[in-house]
């Protein structure tokens, strides 16, 4: 308990040194970091509160987060771990700039983005790649529209999606196939460029090579660094809805209606359209369904809202997948409907609460 | 209407055991009279002179009513706020005039004399002065709900004599004749409600466990069935009852409360026996742990929305119900976010405690947390029992846009305080939304 009072009286030390500074945001989130804040409730009540800040409840989703990114590491190599370090270095960096320029705290979602965003990148893509990214996904994913909270779309997707569009050969064609054997790809630092493949299982099931349901529920399937173990991603998902950080309807809504979309389809043409397991553990449709379309901030309040939401982004997955030109379409899907998110709640409350006058 | 939202508080540190007790009687009993000195009044006892308890110290508004004696002694001070009684030769009590008769037994307007000769408007914020103000109540809804955080080992055995609740329903059948009675209670005391003399004179109903159904505008609200019926409604504590039962069947005058101090900080949580006017000071010499452990923070009125005691001369007055005492705890604590929680209560379950329902929650007046722009997490309305948007409300607010908050029925809040509690952002949720269903009200009125 020495050694911690010790480290408080420093803390404490640099906390006077920055009261005046115009630098004290960037350091308060240095030192709430290791100490939570000495603030208590005003006079007049509420009296007591939650012992749930911002803090923990992002952290429930990193540690949510967090087997996928030793799976990434078991499937890909040791690069997986550092592109997503480097994605935390970089992200910190850019959220501390705009905490001192907006004179206002880093906001904890920042520690999500950061580890979701690698999560849904190709294993071979070069770190400057990441990092442009990266930095246009918090940049103009989040920060133009006055950060964390006010954001419309999911940051780690915009990157995302930028990166698709700017530099398709690199994000579309050079997958690898995981590591074999019982330590993976603990001994690896990354793949061999001879294992570079230009499939992952829903491009191959396009060229006529369907994969087995049994690979890609464990994720030994080419694919983004995060999203090929299945069934972990499950267990992850079902953590993060116990912890009560995600609501249970956006991802119900999303697999299920993926899931009853794909089998349709499957029945209707079986050579054409994969079935509905296919569907649901190839591609990102699961860490997507668990990671991204449950973040609160870009999904709808109203409950009518999320069932929805979920449902339309199940659909326009397994639409895109199916009939356009695209292999994948989970990213785009849930940046489509982020749009709409708020146009939903609006319509929601209109019928619960009458229109406003206005 | 159902109740949705709500939440279920569970074993915490300081939560008071099922015991009535009584204080010594305290050197100084300070008569408050907060709001009574507004209309016109007049002091009937001077400095200096003996008083006995029940004797009127002053009479205010248009109908003259009495404020009784809390303590009989000597009047050492007549001040704005306080009448400040020395108890210490105190000659016994003046009983009520016509006692001691079963109200029932007294034709209605000697019965309704002793309520206003006994002081106990006070009880009911003087809604009832005149005999009119009687007929204006169609439901009384009698509160033995009780699903806060620290007292929900309540019982009515705490109070002893059986015999004493049945007497209260006949005394408010006999002051409000026309009116239908309703008891609401928990499901863990329904036993303790059986008995045919409390189901002849009214309706037993078992209420939600989960706070804040105690709350008066969500009592009526689901025992009524409709939103409305505030004017026509009277939620009135069982303990309330009880002292009714007392002052107006055995002549004592109302000057008791019957107060519930529960918290971290109070030595032996418990309710209390305890005279109107007892001084805080006295209270914290009693009943709060010694401030090495604290220091504490006295609230009046429950742990949401109550008023932390900050001035030297607070005392207890007629309205009084509840005492909490939790630790001023303005301590940086290393990695909270990571700690496991063993002790921390959550309404997400991101903490260890909420898979080991038996471990004791520990209450303080931290925020935990620092102030964070709203992710939209829906626990606010999750738990809203009035089924409202907290933050939606808030965001209007906060955006300067009180107005176009109104279509979100901000007026429908009850007030209890759980969006404030659950919030993980620490924003004040609930002061706005009672800042816009204020706004809402007045611009309605207007």
């Amino acid at each position: 308990m020495k050694i911690i009072d010790g480290f408080r009286d420093v803390i404490e030390r640099f906390d006077r040194v920055f009261e005046q500074s115009k630098y004290k945001p960037g350091w308060e989130t240095i030192s709430t970091f290791f100490f939570a804040p000495k603030a208590v409730n005003s006079l007049s009540g509420p009296h007591v509160r939650d012992n749930t800040d911002l803090k923990r409840y992002m952290t429930a989703v990193m540690i949510a987060v967090g087997p996928t990114v030793l799976a990434s590491v078991y499937f890909f190599g040791w690069r997986s771990l550092a592109l997503v370090v480097m994605c935390y270095i970089l992200g910190i960096l850019i959220e501390m700039g705009f905490a001192i320029y907006n004179k206002e705290e880093v906001t904890e979602g920042m520690f999500v983005t950061c580890l979701i965003y690698p999560m849904i990148l190709p294993p071979t893509i070069p770190f400057w790649m990441a990092a442009v990214g990266l930095a246009v996904g918090i940049i103009l994913g989040k920060e133009v529209f006055g950060g964390t909270g006010k954001n419309i779309f999911n940051p780690a997707i915009v990157g995302r999606v930028f990166l698709a569009v700017t530099f398709p050969t690199a994000m579309a064609s050079k997958w690898v196939q995981p590591f074999e054997g019982p330590l993976g790809g603990l001994t690896h630092w990354a793949q061999r460029a001879d294992a570079v493949t230009s499939s992952t299982p829903l491009i191959a099931f396009r060229n006529g090579d369907p994969t087995g349901i049994m690979d890609l529920m464990l994720g030994t399937t080419a694919g983004s660094l995060g999203e090929t173990a299945g069934v972990l991603i499950i267990l992850c998902g079902l953590f993060l809805i116990m912890t009560r950080v995600a609501n249970w309807r956006l991802p119900l809504a999303t697999i299920g209606s993926a899931l009853a979309l794909a089998a349709a389809m499957h029945l209707a043409a079986p050579d054409r359209f994969a079935g509905p397991l296919f569907h649901l553990f190839s591609g990102g449709l699961l860490f997507g369904a668990f990671f991204m379309v449950t973040d609160p901030v870009t999904s709808p309040f109203t409950t009518a809202g999320k069932w929805i939401y979920g449902i339309a982004i199940g659909a326009i997955t397994v639409v895109i997948r199916n009939l356009s030109g695209f292999p994948e379409g989970v990213m785009f899907a849930i940046l489509f409907m982020n749009i709409f998110a708020a146009v939903i709640d609006d319509a929601v409350l209109a019928v619960r609460f009458g229109r406003s006058a206005a | 209407m159902a109740f949705t939202g709500g939440y279920l508080f569970r074993n915490f540190e300081g939560a008071a055991e099922p015991v009535l007790r009584e204080l010594p009687t305290p050197e100084t009993v300070a008569a408050p009279l907060d709001g009574l000195t507004d209309s016109p009044y007049s002091i009937l006892v001077s400095e200096g002179q003996k008083v006995r308890a029940g004797e009127s110290l002053l009479e205010y508004g248009d109908d003259a009513l009495p404020v009784p004696a809390p303590a009989g002694g000597t009047v050492e001070r007549v001040g704005s706020g306080h009448i400040v009684i020395r108890t210490n030769d105190a000659p016994g009590f003046q009983p009520v005039e016509g006692h001691p008769r079963a109200p029932w037994l007294l034709e209605r307007p000697e019965l309704l004399d002793s309520f206003r000769a006994s002081g106990c408007a006070l009880l009911f914020a003087n809604r009832f002065t005149v005999p009119e103000d009687f007929d204006t109540v169609r439901v009384v809804i009698v509160n033995a709900v009780h699903n806060a955080p620290l007292d929900q080992a309540w019982t009515p055995e705490i109070f002893g004599d059986p015999e004493r609740f049945p007497l209260g329903l006949r005394t408010i059948r006999a002051l409000f004749p026309g009116a239908e009675i309703t008891v609401a209670i928990n499901r863990r005391n329904r036993k303790s409600f059986e008995s045919p003399e409390i189901t002849e004179s009214a309706t037993v109903r078992v209420m939600s466990d989960r706070y804040p159904q105690e709350y008066p505008r969500l009592l009526i609200r689901d025992i009524l069935k409709e939103s409305g019926g505030a004017d026509t409604a009277l939620v009135v504590s069982f303990e309330d009852v009880l002292l009714l039962a007392e002052v107006l069947n055995r002549g004592v005058p109302c000057t008791d409360r019957l107060l519930l101090a529960a918290g971290p900080g109070v030595s032996r949580p418990g309710w209390y026996r305890v005279p109107v006017g007892t001084p805080f000071t006295e209270i914290r010499r009693h009943l709060v742990k010694s401030d090495e452990h604290g220091p504490w923070r006295i609230i009046r009125g429950n742990l949401f929305t109550g008023l932390s005691v900050v001035s030297p001369d607070a005392a207890v007055s007629w309205d009084d119900r509840e005492i909490m005492v939790i630790r001023e705890h303005a301590v940086r604590d290393f990695y909270r976010f990571l700690n496991p929680g063993f002790d921390y209560d959550s309404y997400s379950r991101v903490t260890v405690s909420r898979y080991l329902p038996l471990m004791r929650r520990r209450l303080d007046s931290n925020v935990h947390g620092g102030v964070r722009p709203c992710v939209q997490c829906n626990f606010c309305d999750e738990v809203c029992p009035a089924g409202l948007y907290p933050h939606l409300i808030w965001k209007h607010v906060a955006a300067d846009m009180v107005e176009q908050s109104f279509r979100f029925r901000p007026e429908q809040c009850v007030g209890c305080g759980l969006c404030d509690y659950v919030c993980p952002s620490k924003i004040d949720v609930s002061a706005a939304v009672r800042s816009a269903g204020d706004a809402a009200r007045e611009r309605r009125n207007a």
